[in-house]
């Protein structure tokens, strides 16, 4: 587990910038419960909460908090324009070093 | 998760966040966010963003190394520079109760520059007693030498400033100069504090949350 959260570490800013692809918009909670769910187990709230937070001040997503129903109010996240274009550019260069690193490993096995 | 302990972690979030020097805008999200998700999941706060003090040094990487040592909190020029408005107003204002004119030297200004070197060992191990979240028998000798050095300071300083000649005189006021001398002092003092204050106010950014020290 340790080793796999070291993995999504390197990703986890493009994977929270796809999940917002999907949703338009999201909080917290249900951001580390969308990645377990898409296989991507073992993400700390103490460790997305501030890459959140810097993918904000950077422009990437916006924030805003909204009042929850009967409960705590809740802090939604927003994909912008510029970090929908972050992703365009810079999420085909990771699925083409997943593709190889895979590809080594691969042939690394099957040797 | 119980709301005393969800209150414990919040308090010391606060702290060692304010210890870093965190913005008050920003501590105010930050101990939103954690309230929030500690109240939707009921998970404990220490498992899901590890201790108060390791969240607040992540949560202070976002504003680079400036906010990275608690030490700097003590030692940053706004605290040292109230302390010293205050001494010199304590310089001016109590030689002025007892005679009719204060003259100040080179020794006095030298006693007030060594009394302020001297009070930063105090508040460094006062503050290191009030981080000390796990041994109790830390915190206590931290607390203990804090108090023997305070104590210990204006000793010290004195016994710089007898040091150093007395010669030779700066400048010689009446008393009632003195007076407004070190009230200006004074006033300078509590304007900064007011404004430290005032720029570090903690708010709670939530619809109908209230701001709060």
């Amino acid at each position: 587990m340790e080793r796999q959260t070291q993995w999504l570490r390197g990703v986890l800013d493009l994977a929270v910038l796809a999940l917002l692809a999907e949703s338009g918009e999201d909080y917290g909670y249900t951001l580390v419960r969308r990645l377990d769910e898409a296989g991507l187990p073992g993400m700390k709230p103490g460790t997305l909460y501030p890459l959140l937070n810097r993918l904000d001040s950077e422009g990437l997503v916006r924030s805003e908090w909204r009042a929850g129903a009967g409960g705590p109010g809740r802090k939604f996240f927003l994909l912008t324009e510029q970090g929908r274009a972050v992703l365009a550019e810079q999420g085909p260069l990771w699925t083409e070093f997943a593709k190889n690193a895979t590809a080594v490993l691969e042939r690394g096995m099957s040797s | 998760m119980s709301t005393g302990s969800s209150e414990k972690y919040r308090n010391e979030l606060l702290f060692a966040l304010r210890m870093r020097e965190v913005p008050g805008a920003r501590i105010g999200d930050v101990l939103a966010e954690v309230e929030t998700h500690v109240a939707e999941t009921g998970q404990d706060p220490v498992e899901a963003f590890g201790t108060p003090g390791e969240y607040a040094a992540r949560v202070a990487e976002e504003f680079g190394a400036f906010a990275g040592s608690p030490r700097r909190a003590v030692l940053r020029p706004s605290v040292l520079l109230v302390a010293a408005l205050a001494l010199c107003a304590a310089e001016l204002a109590v030689p002025a109760v007892t005679t009719s004119e204060v003259t100040l030297t080179t020794g006095s200004l030298v006693g007030i520059l060594a009394l302020l070197a001297l009070l930063v060992v105090p508040l460094l191990l006062a503050m290191r007693a009030a981080t000390e979240l796990h041994s109790v028998e830390r915190r206590l000798w931290f607390g203990l030498g804090a108090l023997a050095t305070l104590v210990l300071a204006p000793f010290g300083a004195d016994w710089i400033e007898r040091m150093v000649s007395a010669e030779p005189v700066l400048v010689t006021m009446p008393r009632w100069s003195a007076f407004a001398l070190a009230a200006v002092f004074l006033l300078a003092t509590v304007a900064l504090l007011a404004r430290t204050i005032r720029g570090n106010r903690i708010v709670d950014p939530r619809p109908g949350g209230v701001g709060s020290s």
